[in-house]
């Protein structure tokens, strides 16, 4: 079952059927249960006090919750026949549906001939970091930002990604709870609170009685002119020198830092002026720090335009940076961007310099109206990382702001009622299945056809005949390059079963994993193995076709 | 008319990345000081390290004070300077939200000047844990502070600063300036329990209570934070039946977007509602008992009609209700300016005007900005402000609620506002009722140029010392207005034992006026002005005139 919330209990409580949901019905006798017992996700131990909710799946309203007794056991009784959702919580553990994995959870299949009064459902008990942020001054430094990322297997690839945020308080502490057990990083970006960035020009005429100026550039006071670089636990200016906090189940880490202060760099960015005749245009400077894996963050810093085609950038700390020049005009504007490692005062020469590629183009649907709201996704094969834009009603989109980073990546596009990418052309770009590589400074212009996917495809994962819950269920495509937006997934429900929908026309292999949860499903090597024992379809419009599927059990990890 | 001694603050601050001066060649000074000093705790006198000192003496020098709390600034030319102090954790007093202190001012020459002794005024804190039913921590509740202020003579109650309980259910809410504060907690966002099942009524959550109990600001316990305090509330607070709003629309959801709005007490909840458009309904989440206030707007693609619909729910148990919607009730506002003097300069674009100006801004401009408030139990009641009608000079409000309203006009040119009308009914004394499906009447704003200027000298008491002058109607005195003192800043060795003031656009008329020594004193309270009146000076004001008068300050308060 897929879920589509985060919070299972807010998930049951959602007020409307997900259509073409099986229904619980009213009318069938209601005389089954729901019953089990709740343990520690790692000791086993039995978990009294943890509250337990049931809702049927379509049917609003219809939930219920009580509280396990001392033996950790929880029942519910006289149930109709139906799907339904279980989910727990309790203090000191993360709030989980029945075997959450990712997105995805078994539902209780309740009905004549299924056993669902013997559940066991584990609660991993959930950890924290946290820590205080403090100056050179031992003083706390407020409103910091501290970043977690999290390193581990997301949508069956290694990655890693930027988990949460949060904000230091007036004594400068943070927290990150509700953790699952992991490998994070914390990283901390600050500035400090007395830093003074702003350069003073003064101006006089060249000679006397000119209107020619020469300029005079007043320094900041260097004592102040200071940053704090971007510092990871412990006291690392980077990813990849960041010492990795591995968080056990259940446990409260801490990672405080100390931040010392360094000489700001100052950054002269020499540009072509924009304007005309009927007046001077804008121009503004965006600067992300990399910080590794492909992560950027924004840094706050000041310019001050010296004259037209000439910019001081202070408050800069060393290091890497993406710094992306913003110029407009009327209604001319342009972005330019390059990637700078800087380790002293530097200049920067942007006259000249090609303007960003852009990417832009046309959705069309092929089987019906293309929704309002509908959104094209692009996701750097590399970083994960994902930028996107909104289809206007026509069709058109344009990529605004910053523009693709030179790369592949995968092309997805999504809207009510869903919709899935069937062929995909470019001018300007190299295309492949679903994907499109972008290379530097090069215009891209898409034309994107999409389908509703109206196939769908529901079984049963067996093993030696026997349905099995809780395994990973995926759609595979008859092409598996570059074709991510072709795959489903889901998890095998209490009896075995499982739902796919959304399907695109075409041949497809659907397989079933055991511990499938752990694989790096993402590499087309990886799934290949598994293919001969999967299940062949072909999937026709508007098909719904039932299978049954062998259970295997991944091996690698 | 808010007039504060500001103006020496806005030449020396500028709102850009980079400060700009005229690089002149000047004759050389003849001789330099230096300005030397301390930053001290105005509670515990102790200096404090590490605070930001700026003296903006032609562009802004910074320097941060030493483990003893003192700081030089060496090389300052002759002047008068503005200095300001930062820190973390302290407020500048002249820096804090609707603070009378005047900036103070370093006078370099022709002597070397004497050692400033600046204080900071430490934060006030409210922290401290919420506690559930069981004495569990209550996590992700939200947590607000409101403070209280007199601003224009009335008291106001604003949300000055949010939060949420962590995990351990602990809240902090710093950078508390001196004030009086009220303290918000809940509602819970999510059920805290299903004790049966929900749909009957068997969701329970923490509703939202003010410190230390009850539903409304009037059970509400004021805080005091004086500077310095770090006050400690622990605090159990007791769940109730949650329920929730279902309901239909008489339109179809496919094609207009529903907008909703769910208001308790006046003030907006983010009541997360889900509109399903393809069955046509819609349901909030789960909702303390309580008095709400639904209302819905969607906009008609096919007519460019705005529609609304209002409905008052005693929320007791979960219900179903229909919104229907209807046209939403707007208001013509028309002004006519009555112009006597022949040296009449009207606003920027003149209406019936000739000249470049009127053409240019004639499709935004109106005579005067008309405020409709809501007349409703709220911390802060709805506002609905008139919106100039493309190249006409009128006015309309748009989406109003039913119920009654006050209306204030300000003019937007040298005007002052004689009569505001709904047909034969006084709108500056009464209230305007607002119905749906009524006929909604023309608002008329009648503007007259003839205005009368007061023109004012205030002895003080000592110098700097900050005041308040109000000028009350006779006829009305609910429609009393302040101004602040002001003297001339910068200037060494200006007087500051005498400070100026003058309010102009005035009805010619009879007034009485006061010049009191608290800023925020509550003059539209009639009970707390009655006890100062008879210390008022009277005043008669005539056409076209304008009034010199002296006044001494009279000490309101305590």
């Amino acid at each position: 079952m897929i879920l589509s919330g985060f919070a299972p209990l807010l998930l049951a409580l959602s007020a409307f059927a997900q259509q073409d949901q099986p229904r619980a019905t009213a009318d069938a006798q209601a005389n089954f249960a729901i019953a089990g017992v709740v343990v520690d996700g790692v000791s086993g131990q039995l978990l009294s006090q943890a509250e337990v909710f049931i809702q049927a799946q379509g049917i609003p309203d219809s939930g219920q919750s009580m509280m396990t007794n001392d033996d950790g056991s929880f029942a519910f009784y006289n149930l109709a026949s139906g799907h339904y959702t279980l989910s727990a919580r309790r203090r000191g553990y993360l709030e989980q549906a029945y075997k959450q994995h990712e997105g995805f959870s078994t539902a209780i299949i309740v009905g004549a001939g299924q056993d669902t009064s013997h559940l066991r459902f584990p609660l991993p008990p959930e950890a924290s970091i946290s820590g205080e942020v403090t100056d050179e001054m031992n003083d706390p430094v407020r409103q910091a930002n501290v970043i977690l990322f999290q390193r581990g297997l997301r949508s069956g690839r290694s990655a890693t990604w930027r988990r949460a945020g949060a904000s230091t308080d007036d004594r400068g502490h943070y927290s990150f709870t509700h953790l699952l057990p992991g490998t994070y990083f914390v990283a901390v970006s600050a500035q400090p609170w007395y830093a003074q960035h702003d350069v003073e020009i003064m101006r006089r005429a060249s000679n006397p009685g000119e209107v020619q100026t020469e300029e005079l550039i007043i320094p900041p006071d260097p004592a102040l002119d200071v940053v704090y670089p971007v510092t990871f636990f412990s006291n690392a200016p980077n990813m990849a020198d960041a010492a990795p906090i591995t968080v056990r189940p259940g446990e409260a880490e801490t990672a405080d830092f100390a931040l010392h202060p360094i000489s700001a760099l100052h950054l002269t960015v020499i540009c072509d002026p924009p304007g005309g005749p009927d007046g001077p245009g804008n121009v503004w400077a965006e600067v992300r720090e990399a910080v590794g894996e492909g992560w950027h963050e924004g840094v706050s810093v000041h310019s001050a335009q010296i004259r037209p085609g000439l910019l001081e950038i202070t408050g800069l700390p060393p290091g890497g940076f993406d710094l992306t020049l913003h110029t407009s005009h009327g209604k001319e504007s342009s972005v330019r961007s390059v990637s700078v490692h800087l380790a002293e005062d530097s200049k920067i020469d942007f006259s000249g310099a090609a303007v960003n590629a852009t990417v832009s183009g046309v959705i069309r649907m092929d089987d019906g109206v293309l929704p309002a709201r509908s959104f094209i996704q692009f996701r750097n094969r590399n970083t994960g990382e994902q930028v996107g834009a909104q289809v206007e009603e026509n069709g058109q989109f344009v990529l605004r702001g910053r523009s693709l980073d030179p790369g592949n990546y995968d092309v997805s596009a999504n809207g009510s009622g869903g919709m899935a990418v069937r062929s995909l052309s470019a001018t300007g770009g190299k295309v492949s299945g679903r994907s499109l590589e972008v290379a530097a400074g090069q215009d891209v212009k898409l034309t994107v056809v999409v389908s509703k996917g109206t196939g769908r495809v529901s079984g049963v994962a067996l093993k030696d005949d026997q349905p099995v819950d809780e395994v990973m269920v995926v759609l595979v495509p008859e092409v598996l390059e570059n074709n991510l937006d072709l795959f489903r997934r889901d998890q095998s429900d209490s009896d075995g079963s499982f739902n796919l929908a959304g399907i695109l026309p075409g041949k497809y292999t659907i397989i079933a994993l055991e511990s499938g949860w752990d694989l790096n499903w993402y590499d087309p090597t990886v799934l290949q193995k598994y293919l001969p024992s999967g299940e062949h379809v072909e999937v026709a419009p508007n098909a719904k076709l039932q299978v049954k599927v062998k259970v295997q059990t991944s091996f690698q990890k | 008319m808010h007039f504060r001694p500001l103006l020496l603050w806005l030449l020396v601050f500028s709102p850009f990345g980079s400060f700009e001066a005229a690089w002149q060649l000047q004759p050389a000074e003849p001789k330099a000081f230096n300005v030397r000093g301390k930053v001290v705790n105005s509670t515990t006198g102790e200096p404090i390290h590490g605070a930001l000192v700026q003296l903006f003496a032609g562009r802004p020098r910074s320097r941060l004070t030493g483990p003893d709390g003192q700081f030089v600034f060496e090389d300052v030319p002759a002047g008068t300077f503005a200095v300001q102090v930062r820190k973390p954790g302290f407020f500048f007093a002249p820096q804090l939200p609707f603070s009378a202190a005047s900036p103070p001012m370093i006078i370099a020459g022709p002597d070397e000047p004497p050692p400033a002794t600046l204080k900071l005024i430490p934060e006030g804190i409210i922290y401290g844990h919420l506690f559930g039913d069981s004495g569990e921590p209550l996590e992700s509740l939200p947590v607000q502070v409101f403070c209280e202020r007199t601003e224009n003579g009335r008291k106001a109650r604003t949300e000055f600063r949010s939060t949420n309980t962590d995990q351990q259910g602990e809240f902090r809410l710093a950078e508390l300036p001196p004030g009086r504060y009220f303290v918000l907690a809940g509602p819970s966002r999510v059920p805290s329990s299903f004790s049966a099942r929900p749909s009957q009524g068997g969701a329970r959550g923490y509703a939202a209570a003010f410190y230390p109990s009850g539903p409304d600001l009037a059970s509400a316990a004021p805080i005091e934070i004086a500077p310095g305090k770090h006050l400690e509330i622990n605090w159990t607070l007791s769940s109730q039946p949650f329920y929730r709003i279902s309901g239909t629309v008489n339109a179809d959801l496919r094609h207009q977007s529903l907008s909703l709005q769910l208001t308790r007490g006046g003030q907006a909840l983010a009541s997360g509602f889900q509109i399903d458009p393809e069955i046509g309904t819609f349901r909030t989440q789960w909702l303390p008992a309580g008095l709400y206030k639904l209302t819905g707007r969607m906009h008609d693609p096919s007519t460019g009609q705005e529609l609304f619909a209002m409905q008052n729910l005693n929320l007791t148990s979960n219900v179903t209700v229909r919104l229907m919607m209807v046209p939403s009730l707007n208001i013509p506002v028309t002004f006519q300016v009555q112009t006597t003097r022949s040296d009449s300069q009207p606003g920027p674009a003149l209406f019936g005007g000739s000249g470049l100006n009127a053409t240019r801004n004639r499709q935004t401009y109106v005579p005067a900005r008309v405020v409709l408030t809501l007349q409703e139990q709220a911390l802060s009641p709805r506002q609905f402000y008139a919106e100039a009608v493309d190249g006409d000079e009128a006015a309309v409000i748009h989406n109003l609620l039913p119920g009654a309203y006050s209306i204030e006009a300000f003019p937007n040119g040298p005007y002052y506002v004689q009569a505001v009308r709904s047909g034969a009914l006084n709108l500056l004394e009464q209230n305007l009722m607002v119905g749906a499906g009524g006929s909604l009447q023309p608002i008329e704003v009648v503007l007259r140029d003839d205005f009368a200027t007061l023109d004012g000298s205030v002895a003080l008491q000592g110098e700097g010392q900050s005041g308040m002058v109000v000028v009350i109607p006779e006829d009305s005195p609910q429609r009393a207005r302040n101004a602040n003192l002001f003297w001339q800043p910068g200037v060494p060795g200006a007087d500051r034992q005498t400070a100026g003031f003058e309010i102009s656009q005035l009805a010619p008329g009879s007034y009485r006026v006061l010049v009191v020594d608290d800023p925020s004193f509550e003059y539209e309270n009639p009970d707390v002005l009655q006890k100062y009146l008879s210390q008022a000076q009277e005043i008669l004001l005539g056409p076209n005139q304008r009034t010199k008068v002296t006044l001494g300050v009279v000490h309101v308060g305590d």
